[in-house]
């Protein structure tokens, strides 16, 4: 596989809905070996994860009563919470300086957070007027951010 | 149908839906997936939402393979079936579309459309991970050790480059000791 194909791959993988390791997986199985690559490539990625979350599951369940396993979950869970935030804050960092992508993030969060606005209504309606903004700025001759 | 029928259909189609919608790397669906595994269906509760959520992160791969957690949970009697059939929901929809897209879109890299998708969906991706936040939080620990806990991750990750998986191990020791 070229260079270019690979980057090709990596774009597709990330635009695309799905873990991006998973989706670049199945991308390079197919480049390699067509539709039947693409399935080894899929359970190549797939199975490793999901024997470890499952021995994982099979320990939370048979442990997570006991005192101290449960004090080592809610720390860690704690843990994940500050990783998630500090995502949020990196993400929400690099839209700065535009205001109508952060209003855009912002009103996002709130409709999610308290209306419960379910995520295909969000994604048409805040994905789509993210959407017809860039495609807007495209057609004016400006050269898309990303 | 039975009782175990049903709930094996609702696992599918429920984590076949956030897998068609996953968007960003599947960063933006989990106030969707907790709205529908924790109060419509009440297969786990916001404790073990959120702790499962920190197994994903913890393993490696993909963080949304906390989905076969949330299967094996939902069906107690067989719960190997139920995270085999979450994890099919969760990977196999999205895997078939990258399969489709790249069969009929070739050098998608050089298409106009690449950036105005993947920019544009930007905003309503982040304010889904604003979301998420809110919604993880609401299973996690409260009081002052693990507000420090959460604010000292916080900065430990964006300042330094600590792996996510020592950052949870750390705050797991803590756990350990003061969240008893």
């Amino acid at each position: 596989m070229s260079r270019d194909e690979f980057m090709d791959g990596l774009e597709l993988a990330q635009v695309l809905p799905g873990p991006n390791i998973l989706n670049l997986a199945i991308y390079c199985g197919q480049k390699v070996r067509g539709v039947p690559g693409a399935v080894a490539a899929f359970l190549g990625a797939s199975i490793p994860p999901f024997a470890i979350v499952l021995i994982a599951g099979a320990l939370y369940f048979k442990y997570s009563s006991n005192p101290y396993v449960h004090g080592g979950l809610r720390g860690c869970a704690v843990g994940a919470l500050g990783l998630t935030l500090g995502n949020a804050l990196e993400l929400s960092w690099d839209e700065r300086g535009d205001w109508v992508r952060i209003a855009l993030l912002i009103v996002t969060a709130l409709v999610v957070s308290i209306f419960k606005m379910p995520l295909l209504l969000v994604l048409a309606i805040f994905g789509g007027v993210g959407i017809g903004r860039e495609y807007a700025r495209t057609r004016k001759g400006k050269k898309p951010a990303a | 149908m039975n009782a175990t029928t049903s709930t094996a259909l609702h696992i599918l189609w429920t984590f076949g839906q956030l897998s068609v919608l996953g968007f960003g790397g599947g960063k933006g669906i989990i106030p969707q997936m907790h709205r529908e595994a924790v109060v419509t269906y009440q297969w786990v509760s916001n404790d073990q939402f959120s702790q499962f959520y920190t197994i994903g992160k913890l393993v490696p791969g993909p963080t949304t393979i906390f989905a076969s957690l949330i299967g094996y949970a939902a069906m107690p009697g067989r719960p190997y079936l139920g995270a085999l059939l979450a994890t099919i929901g969760m990977f196999v929809p999205s895997s078939i579309i990258m399969v489709i897209a790249d069969t009929f879109w070739e050098r998608f890299g050089e298409s106009p459309w690449r950036p105005i998708i993947s920019h544009g969906l930007g905003p309503a991706i982040v304010g889904l991970v604003w979301s998420s936040v809110w919604t993880i939080s609401r299973g996690t620990a409260e009081g002052p050790v693990a507000y420090a806990v959460t604010a000292i991750v916080t900065l430990l990750m964006l300042r330094t480059k600590l792996s996510a998986p020592l950052l949870i191990a750390l705050s797991g020791v803590v756990g350990i000791i003061a969240l008893r």
